[in-house]
């Protein structure tokens, strides 16, 4: 017993050295942005680096947000990245329905559509949708920054493989009790699924929140501007000013931590709610 | 919904015929660098009731992705801030401006004539220079008192420069803690010319490689000895890693910096007294400078190209230039050969400034020329800055390539 348990604890030693270092190097960088955004210009490059600066400007948030339209960003952001996740966990989640419980002709052939849709780096859409949306008018409106992102081919696929866990006997139940499609969606998979659709938020929420290219291409004035956009004008032609770009980067982060802690504690203990208790 | 009708009849009345005209106009600049594009779009508007400015800003390192995907999808801003233009216009993305400029007597003859050749392409002009982006030598005159040297003046040459540089370097436990001179990577070019030398036989339509030749490789040692054996100078890679020549000379990393006048407002917090000093001469007593500056094109797709003209030759016409010669951010005013947009630059040391821009000297711009130096010459001096090869033998192996490349074109 005794050697069982000291053998134990030097598993348990090795593991929290290993995720000590994994810790360290995560939040390594976070410290140095939080630090920096306190230095004064001049010594955020000083030799030998110091990770407390000797004369602290906390006036740096307050010029963030007198150089640049931090508020409007901040809201434009929230008022995008919002719609898209609620957009996207409908569509994602209709979409996933209807491949995993619906059987209709070419149903596999369409799936493997899909995924090959996964494949397609952005980089090679960017300019199709972007005539697109410039003909539909969208230039500079959050219709533009929205809509697009409606869907997801990588939301649907994750969905779908998580609804097709779900127990046949709990769909075929509702059906004997006389249920049709749009109540078997809304009242059986949505709720058994939600640490999955819990995630597919969480992923949507931070990627979107931090999508640069497209928010870039589409707006044009500085009040459709989102978070990440309205940052990188403080990488000027010839300089940047590094403790207003790192301020403004927690000030950018808060958001998604939010949204990720919240996030965790409620979607992710639905992953414990079962249905069948006994298998 | 008849006084609707109504009133909107009486709308249309009172406006002039000339129907409302909206110009976009995209450029970049950070906080600081915008006052001036604003206050031109807000004047030119006062004075032109009718036209709107559509004002489309994005960062500099956003810019151009922006502007290359609108482009790509044929739309695009009617008047943009632009560089590279050679390889813009190559594409047809730019109107030609020679026959806009030649309609409307736009005063072409008082802008530095060396400052318009990079923005030309094929015999025609594509855009209007805003300004030039001049070297000058900055000096941290803290650091010279303290070490008992002179300051810089306009009779130094080469010789001066790197004997001060290793005076005032400053090592300590196998580390330089301070560096005489820091200086920018993209800039190595201006010690050629200094030296009587060229990369091209000529620098729009090349057709022979010359940076092989004895004064272009001299320069180009130059440069390598005061990094690798005087250890005066960063190399490129440790400056940018080290935050460029803003943060290297603000925090006393560097006690002279070569750059330009964007420099201004972030030398403005040093907390030591410096000063400005012309670039040093040549060996031979050449004097030379860096020309080219960004510029205002039109896009070939605008759909008023009249109205759009008429914008462009408001920014770039004196009144324009004089707002960006006098702005808090200074530009070095490209159109330096009229007396109201001389009178009104107004950044300190702008004797300096004005007479350096006449030292301007182009050395490289055609289509191809971003290609040749990704694909050869960058990697060829990269091995000299790192002090693994010596000048001649790094430029020696490539020139055969460049040669090839240039014969293609």
């Amino acid at each position: 017993m005794i050697r069982r348990k000291t053998k134990k604890s030097i598993v348990d030693w090795v593991l929290f050295v290993l995720l000590l270092v994994g810790a360290l190097a995560t939040c390594g960088p976070f410290a140095w942005t939080l630090a920096t955004s306190f230095k004064p210009d001049a010594e955020v490059f000083t030799y030998p680096p110091q990770l407390i600066s000797s004369n602290p400007q906390p006036g740096n948030y307050v010029d963030l947000f007198l150089t640049l339209p931090m508020a409007r960003a901040i809201f434009n952001s929230l008022v995008v990245v919002t719609s898209i996740t609620i957009l996207q966990v409908i569509v994602c989640s209709m979409a996933a329905y209807a491949f995993s419980f619906l059987r209709f002709r070419g149903r596999e052939a369409l799936f493997v559509v899909f995924l090959m849709a996964l494949m397609v780096p952005p980089q090679v859409t960017l300019i199709p949708n972007f005539i697109m949306v410039r003909n539909f008018g969208w230039i500079d409106t959050y219709r533009g920054l929205i809509l697009p992102f409606a869907f997801s081919s990588f939301g649907v696929f994750l969905l779908r493989q998580y609804f097709l866990t779900i127990a046949s006997e709990l769909i075929e139940a509702a059906k004997l009790d006389g249920c049709k499609h749009w109540k078997i969606y809304l009242f059986v998979v949505l709720p058994l699924a939600r640490p999955a659709l819990g995630a597919l938020a969480i992923f949507a929420f931070v990627s979107q929140w931090n999508n640069f290219l497209w928010p870039l291409i589409t707006t044009t004035s500085p009040e459709m501007q989102t978070v990440v956009v309205a940052l990188s004008s403080l990488r000027g032609q010839f300089s940047t000013d590094w403790p207003l770009l790192m301020a403004g980067s927690i000030v950018a982060v808060g958001p998604v931590l939010i949204v990720f802690i919240l996030g965790n504690r409620s979607f992710i203990s639905g992953l414990t709610a079962g249905s069948f208790g006994g298998r | 919904m008849k006084i609707i009708s109504l009133a909107s009849t009486l709308v249309a009345l009172a406006t002039p015929i000339m129907a409302d005209t909206t110009v976009s106009f995209a450029y970049w600049g950070d906080p600081a660098e915008l006052p001036p594009f604003e206050r031109l779009v807000a004047e030119y508007e006062a004075a032109n009731p009718g036209v709107t400015i559509d004002v489309q800003h994005a960062p500099w390192s956003g810019y151009w992705t922006r502007l290359d995907a609108q482009l790509a999808a044929g739309a695009g801003p009617d008047v943009f801030f632009v560089t590279n233009v050679p390889s813009y216009a190559a594409r047809g993305a730019l109107a030609p401006l020679d026959a806009h400029i030649n309609a409307s007597n736009f005063p072409i003859n008082e802008y530095n004539q060396e400052a318009l050749r990079p923005h030309s392409y094929d015999g025609q002009l594509y855009s209007l220079p805003r300004d030039n982006a001049t070297l000058v030598l900055y000096y941290n005159k803290d650091a010279f008192d303290a070490a008992n040297l002179s300051h810089p003046n306009d009779s130094w040459s080469w010789d001066e420069l790197s004997d001060a540089a290793k005076a005032l370097a400053v090592s300590s436990g196998g580390r330089t803690s301070r560096y005489g001179i820091v200086t920018e990577s993209n800039n190595w070019d201006v010690w050629v010319s200094q030296n009587g030398g060229s990369i091209f036989d000529d620098g729009i339509n090349p057709t022979t490689f010359k940076l092989d030749e004895p004064a272009a490789i001299e320069a180009i040692q130059y440069i390598g000895d005061m990094m690798n054996v005087d250890r005066s100078m960063p190399s490129y890679l440790e400056a940018s890693q080290s935050g460029g020549t803003t943060q290297m000379f603000l925090s006393g990393q560097a006690a002279m910096s070569i750059t330009n006048a964007a420099r201004l407002g972030s030398y403005a917090k040093a907390d030591f007294d410096w000063a400005i000093a012309p670039l040093p001469k040549g060996p031979q007593g050449l004097r030379s400078n860096v020309v080219g500056g960004a510029g205002f094109g039109l896009n070939s797709n605008a759909k008023d190209m009249d109205a759009a003209w008429d914008f462009l030759s408001y920014i770039s016409g004196a009144e324009g230039q004089a707002i960006f010669a006098s702005a808090a951010a200074p530009a070095v005013p490209a159109m330096n050969g009229n007396p109201m947009v001389q009178s009104s630059f107004s950044a300190p040391f702008a004797e300096v400034f004005l007479s350096e821009t006449d030292n301007g000297k182009l050395t490289a711009q055609f289509p191809k020329w971003v290609d040749l130096q990704n694909l050869y010459i960058q990697p060829a001096l990269d091995l000299v800055w790192n002090g693994e090869v010596d000048a001649a033998t790094a430029i020696g192996s490539i020139a055969d390539q460049v040669e090839a490349a240039l014969a293609q074109q």
